[in-house]
């Protein structure tokens, strides 16, 4: 059976590869050592013997260290709960590029609620999020981004991330947040085509570099990242100041073919439930319409605004 | 012994999403004042990276053997004059450069090798993982200097890229999209296709 060789294959390779080449030169560099000064160590600290604890002030000792324990005890369970409500269990990520990052605790409620750059910070305004259910907080910031003018286009997009050590807990987010998404837009009667990258440890420290270079959530920065492996001579900086609608957009005048991209997303995340979610499939049919409709050379311009058409002119210089 | 398992666990958990290589630079100043524990230490901490750095400019172990004791050899003798900027690794690794490019100077020859060359090259065959030998092959056979440099490095010290593009003075963009471009080379070159990536 042939070998696929991902990117942790090769990485682990070539670390083992050097780890079994490298040399011992210890010999070499004692035989050479301009001068040897005597490494002064410490003693170790003489320990006193405890004396052998008997009769009652034996008894008083031996209760106050089992008081002392349970003390202990009671402080780190209850430091564990504190610890527990205040840690991060997983980590949301929207963009329509306003880039938001959601954080929530194992409860899922919700830790904070982080604007990843300036257009996030005009949707989330002053909302207080914190310790609110995390669904909640998807449908306030859906309604935030309708009122603020998103979602307005003939096609929209939206990319969510989830991040978490569970794989399966993040999964059932990430479907829970898209039809949560999807229900509140066709409350408002606006819908969007829902994008997911794929997070793992093969990709995670480079998206969360270019997540915090660029100001987008990792799920964005993973998805720009995947365009930049199917077009190396683009760059980080070109494309994160795009919204995703733009990327969409400029996947396909550069021949990009983002259903691969897509799909490479979501291969590794498809499971039996994932194949029969309708809303997912449908959203991917209707994006290679789209991609269809403009390789044969149709383009919408009616549904653009002038400051559109003025952006896609400096684009295409 | 429940509270210590706890705390173990929780600290061991900590420790375990992060291998990336940390040198401190009072290493350099003991070694300095000739502290050869210091030194010694220092090729624990270090001499991986330091051999992978090497071997990603002049792709031959056998001269990549060389350069690395010279280099560990310099710093021995010139940690005296090393003046404390926080970067240690970016000193260390300039001396090993310096003398790689010596070793270009020397031999043009080698610094030519082809692909075929590198495959014969007995001193690979301490490589007894013939997968970790194709690859590492692969890495020095079909990828530039940076690309190498970007690749195996990442590989080796778990640098993030941005550590890695202040190291190489490269802008963090391009150490990304090398390292992307690096990868999809060495896929299609392993799996079979040959250089298929344009």
């Amino acid at each position: 059976m042939a070998v696929k060789y991902d990117e942790k294959l090769i990485l682990d390779s070539l670390d083992s590869a050097v780890e079994a080449l490298v040399p011992d030169i210890t010999e070499a560099l004692s035989g050479s050592a301009p001068k040897e000064e005597a490494v002064s160590r410490e003693e170790p600290p003489v320990m006193k013997k405890a004396g052998r604890a008997g009769g009652k002030t034996g008894r008083r000792r031996i209760m106050a260290g089992l008081m002392t324990a349970a003390a202990a005890c009671l402080l780190l369970v209850g430091g564990l709960s504190y610890r527990a409500a205040y840690t991060v269990d997983s980590i949301i990520g929207i963009d329509i590029n306003p880039s938001i990052e959601i954080t929530t605790n194992r409860a899922d409620r919700v830790l904070d609620v982080k604007a990843l750059n300036e257009d996030a910070e005009i949707v989330i305004g002053t909302m207080d999020f914190r310790n609110v259910d995390y669904e909640i907080v998807i449908n306030a910031i859906i309604g935030s981004l309708v009122k603020n003018g998103y979602f307005a286009e003939a096609t929209n997009y939206i990319l969510i991330s989830v991040e978490n050590d569970d794989a399966a807990k993040a999964e059932q987010m990430r479907t829970v947040i898209t039809e949560d998404i999807n229900n509140a837009l066709a409350a408002e009667q606006k819908d969007a085509v829902v994008m997911n990258p794929m997070l793992d440890d093969n990709n995670m420290a480079e998206a969360e570099e270019i997540s915090s270079t660029y100001g987008v959530s990792k799920g964005m920065a993973a998805f720009l990242e995947k365009l930049v492996e199917v077009k190396p001579e683009l760059s980080y900086e070109e494309l994160a100041g795009m919204s995703l609608g733009e990327l969409v957009d400029f996947a396909r005048e550069n021949s990009i073919n983002l259903e691969a991209v897509l799909d490479y997303m979501e291969e590794d995340e498809l499971d039996e439930e994932d194949l029969n979610e309708p809303m997912d499939r449908d959203d991917i049919e209707e994006v290679k319409d789209d991609l269809e409709n403009l390789i044969s050379g149709e383009k919408d311009t009616d549904k653009r605004d002038d400051d559109d058409d003025d952006d896609d002119d400096d684009d295409d210089d | 012994m429940l509270l210590i398992s706890v705390a173990a666990a929780l600290e061991e958990s900590a420790l375990r999403k992060r291998k990336e290589l940390d040198v401190d630079e009072e290493l350099l100043l003991k070694i300095g004042r000739g502290d050869s524990d210091a030194l010694a230490r220092l090729v624990q901490t270090a001499g991986k990276a330091v051999y992978a750095y090497i071997l990603s400019i002049i792709r031959n172990p056998e001269d990549a053997d060389d350069i690395y004791q010279d280099t560990f050899l310099k710093i021995q003798t010139s940690a005296a004059d090393y003046k404390p900027q926080g970067k240690p690794l970016a000193w260390i690794f300039t001396i090993a450069r310096n003398f790689c490019m010596m070793r270009y100077r020397q031999d043009q020859k080698r610094a030519e090798m082809g692909y075929e060359e590198l495959e014969n090259m007995p001193a690979l065959s301490r490589i007894e993982k013939k997968e970790d030998r194709m690859v590492l092959e692969a890495a020095l056979g079909i990828l530039t200097e940076e690309e190498r440099q970007i690749v195996i490095l990442h590989a080796v010290t778990g640098l993030k890229h941005r550590e890695i593009a202040r190291m190489l003075s490269m802008p963090l963009s391009t150490v990304l999209s090398k390292y992307r471009r690096s990868l999809t080379k060495l896929k299609a070159h392993l799996e079979g296709g040959g250089e298929s990536w344009q």
